[in-house]
């Protein structure tokens, strides 16, 4: 029966997902909003439930499955999908698609795990999800969000520095902090914070005192992550702060001096650490340390190559037993289980966004939600690159999450979250008049 | 500013993203295979040994097959034992055997599926072997300890790779003597004695201008400084095909002394003697000669096959196919069609490998005896190589020459006494079969 199941949903999951894939593509490089239907997308929409459906089906040989509350938690998340399809506004189903498909990956992930963790996992995407339409909400009135510029970087700084003193040491790193029982990781919220804080304000943009403040509040958040031992994050910090300073005036000598900056702090950095700094000894040469240092990437890599490009099935690898194997090897275990072309689909998703904020940039009414799109884009960008490729030796093994497939409730919620900054471009204004304003200064610039 | 310019970062971020993916996806393609084979990888190995994967002989034969992790035998016993060398055991321990050197054919890997199989059994590898002839090269050898190898001296093709003593891989239970791990033919390296007299008798062909009209003397032996160095017989006057045919030491003594220790460890260099030769994926173990300083009686016996020489029945298997192929050694191999361009190594010239063919087919016919090996036509030499304070090892290396047959072999019974006698025997007997069978 398994084996049936198997032998079918391999050879379907990749033909989904690359229908998928190709439908976001459209839709990505698309340069005005489809009237009509054209906005709800039957075809791709079904091809995405397949693709969720396919997946659960094949978990079904785990005995805790059929439990009433899964079943029920997973025709929920189902169920959400559809009304965001019925619902979806005349700019919508952008960033949802790509949100659904990596979630898809996530819960088979979470669901291979344990049943706690798919639980987890679902109750912080339903958290995510809700966060995602909150926020879509209050971004069809940049004016309102401006405001929020301020406590978010307060907010930002404070959860850094509280992780910096509270958190519980694991792995030499300061990541966790756990409250009456609930474990989470501060800095990914921050993300969430630095993005709202670091977007260039409508009113005061290009002011040099704006600017200033903006370059050291990041630098201060890229030092908290530093300290924290957490190279990663700084490293995704720091690639926000490229972006959002690249849209500013005067914003490349800023990043100049960041980058200089950047450079010294991790050469520094580097040289303090040990750990870090046996991470970049390995760097490239996972197989003549296959036992040491490049453990986890030779493991990783001979993971993926197993699945070809159809993959194992569901179900039917090994690398998952492997240490950190649902978070830092998470898109090798894609690979090995579901394909390279599943796992290039998910990459091509992230990189779709990017595009789709390139795009907002060109067309987008408002500075405040093009920087928005801008970074939370990039941060998701820098997250997946770090992630996949640090798992297979072509960039350090940083331990960074994959945006939405890695296991981790705190991850996966703020993904949700950062998702709602991107593919706002055609998203209907707050004020209706507004929508017949002139065009915007980019596109004055274009001419 | 610029749009674009303000976009750099995603830009760089967009590189980097699908850069990377597609310097991965380039080497899931160019060296997946490389990758998933590992000994750790679960989906095909269970504690480091390969658990997938079937083995049949050259006409399709399936010698073993592995389903749902668990390896499944023929069910004829001799075939079994006959074979298990060439195929190698389950644990690994044969490390020539292709369960071993072959992990990539029998996993089944392909870029598509990858190491899927929809059975989990694999794939499928196909021996250049011959159920036929190991089976009568394993009764031939009558438990006593050697190895038989038989080869395509054209293709390269391994048509038998027999080893005593051997296992039943089937049986778990089973007394495994010592040594039965070793392929004797591939992975044993002995003293080559006489048939080491092919490779002087080359160097000499090429290095002494007139060797062909030297006349030697043999009075049962010589003297070299103060070391005496003793022949087989009394031989009196020899020339070089003579002394060949009646394996007559004084001569050789006297060319190795004229050829000197470099010459002669530069021919044995060159026939691939001395440092491992590939079988495909398998190799051969590397034998050894060292060159003695001019004038000592070690040098002598050094071109007799006999002092520090070590030879590798395999590697010498090369040498006896190419003086059958006008010089040229195929690349061996162990799979069917495993050498499928005809690819080899030219290891002597085709006027040297044509009078050693010549001298080898004397020497059959007057030493050994045609009746010996009837209807074959036969081209051989023989060794006996003494051993301190055992009996000598029984070598007998050659081809034959049947139309439509080119096969060349390699005899060794491990103090197995006159090379001649029983090499000799063991050698016609499979070679009846290999040709007629
Ligand atoms: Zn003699």
């Amino acid at each position: 029966m398994v084996q049936s199941i198997i032998r079918v949903t391999r050879l379907l999951l990749p033909v989904l997902a690359l229908c998928v894939t190709l439908g976001v593509m459209i839709r990505a490089f698309r340069r005005r909003p489809a009237h009509g239907f054209g906005h709800r997308p039957w075809f791709l929409f079904l091809a995405l439930t397949l693709f969720g459906v396919m997946i659960a089906l094949c978990i079904t040989n785990e005995t805790w499955w059929t439990e009433p509350l899964t079943l029920m938690l997973f025709i929920a998340f189902l169920a959400v999908q559809w009304m965001s399809f019925v619902f979806a506004g005349r700019g919508g189903m952008r960033a949802e698609l790509t949100g659904f498909f990596l979630t898809d990956l996530g819960l088979m992930v979470a669901a291979l795990n344990d049943t706690g963790a798919f639980h987890t996992q679902l109750i912080c995407v339903a958290a995510g999800i809700a966060g995602f339409y909150i926020l879509r909400f209050f971004l069809r009135n940049p004016a309102f969000m401006e405001y929020l510029r301020i406590p978010a970087a307060v907010c930002c700084l404070g959860l850094l520095v509280a992780c910096l003193i509270f958190a519980d040491p694991v792995n030499d790193s300061k990541s966790w902090i756990t409250i009456a029982g609930f474990t989470f990781q501060p800095s990914e919220i921050a993300k969430v914070c630095y993005v709202l804080a670091a977007a260039i304000p409508e009113r005061k943009r290009g002011g040099f005192k704006e600017l200033l403040i903006f370059t050291v509040f990041s630098a201060a958040s890229v030092l908290c992550l530093v300290v924290m031992n957490d190279l990663g994050s700084a490293v995704v910090f720091f690639c926000g702060f490229l972006a959002a300073a690249a849209m500013r005036k005067w914003g490349y000598p800023a990043a100049a001096a960041g980058l200089l900056a950047g450079g010294g702090g991790g050469y520094l950095a580097l040289n303090l650490s040990g750990r870090a700094a046996g991470r970049f000894a390995t760097w490239g040469k996972a197989w003549e340390f296959a036992n040491e240092g490049g453990y986890q990437q030779t493991r990783a890599m001979a993971a993926a190559a197993s699945g070809g490009l159809l993959g194992l099935g569901v179900g039917q690898g090994w690398l998952r037993d492997v240490y950190a194997a649902s978070t830092d090897l998470v898109f090798c275990v894609i690979c090995e289980e579901l394909g390279l072309i599943v796992a290039i689909c998910a990459i091509l998703m992230i990189f779709l966004t990017c595009v789709q904020a390139v795009f907002a940039a060109r067309r987008g009414r408002s500075p405040y939600l093009v920087s928005c799109a801008c970074i939370a884009a990039m941060i998701l960008a820098i997250q997946a690159a770090l992630n996949a490729l640090g798992s297979v030796d072509i960039l350090p093994f940083t331990g960074v999450t994959f945006p939405l497939i890695s296991q981790g409730g705190t991850s996966a919620m703020t993904c949700w979250w950062l998702l709602a900054f991107t593919g706002t471009e055609f998203m209907p204004a707050f004020h209706a008049e507004e929508e017949e304003e002139t065009p915007s200064e980019e596109e004055v610039e274009e001419e | 500013m610029k749009l674009r310019w303000r976009m750099l970062p995603m830009a760089f971020a967009a590189i980097i993203l699908l850069g990377g993916i597609a310097m991965f996806s380039a080497g899931i393609v160019l060296q997946g295979e490389e990758w998933a084979m590992q000994p750790w990888n679960d989906t095909v190995c269970e504690d480091g040994v390969l658990n997938t994967g079937s083995v049949t002989d050259r006409n399709g034969l399936l010698l073993t097959t592995a389903q749902g992790g668990e390896r499944r035998w023929i069910g004829d016993e001799l075939t079994r034992l006959s074979m298990l060398h060439i195929v190698g055991d389950p644990e690994g321990n044969i490390g020539t055997g292709v369960l071993s050197a072959y992990p990539e054919i029998l996993a089944g890997y392909d870029l598509l599926n990858g190491l899927y199989s929809a059975d989990y059994s694999g794939g499928t590898l196909r021996l250049s072997a011959d159920t036929e002839l190991s089976r009568t090269a394993y009764e031939a050898l009558e438990g006593r300890n050697g190895a038989v190898l038989v080869c395509n001296y054209e293709t390269g093709e391994i048509l038998c790779a027999v080893s005593g003593p051997s296992f039943d891989p089937a049986d778990p239970a089973a007394q495994i003597p010592d040594g039965a791990y070793l392929n004797r033919g591939i992975s044993a390296v002995y003293p080559p004695g006489s048939i080491f007299k092919i490779v002087t008798a080359a160097a000499a062909l090429e290095q002494i201008p007139d060797v062909l009209d030297r006349v030697f003397w043999c009075e049962g032996g010589c003297y070299v400084g103060d070391d005496y160095v003793s022949c087989s017989g009394y031989h009196g006057e020899v020339t070089l095909e003579d002394a060949f045919a009646v394996s007559c030491n004084c001569a050789f003594a006297e060319l190795a002394l004229e050829l000197g220790g470099e010459t002669l460890q530069e021919y044995a260099d060159a026939f691939g003697l001395t440092v491992p030769q590939q079988i495909g994926n398998a190799e051969t173990a590397a034998g050894g000669f060292d060159a003695y300083p001019d004038g000592t009686s070690h040098l002598a016996w050094s071109g007799i096959g006999q002092a520090t020489d070590l030879v590798c029945p395999a590697a010498f298997l090369r040498v006896v196919c190419a003086a059958a192929n006008d010089g040229v050694a195929p690349d061996l191999t162990l799979l069917r069609n495993g050498n499928p361009n005809g690819g080899g190594e030219r290891l002597m010239p085709g006027d040297t490998a044509a009078k050693l063919l010549e001298m080898m087919d004397y020497a059959v016919s007057y030493t050994y005896g045609d009746w010996s090996f009837p209807d074959l036509e036969m081209h051989a030499k023989s060794g006996t190589a003494e051993v301190d304070g055992e009996e000598p090892h029984a070598w007998f290396a050659g081809f034959v020459t049947n139309p439509g047959k080119p096969y060349a072999f390699v005899v060794i019974l491990e103090n197995g006494g006159s090379g001649a006698e029983y090499a000799g025997a063991v050698a016609n007997t499979v070679m009846q079969q290999a040709v007629f069978g």
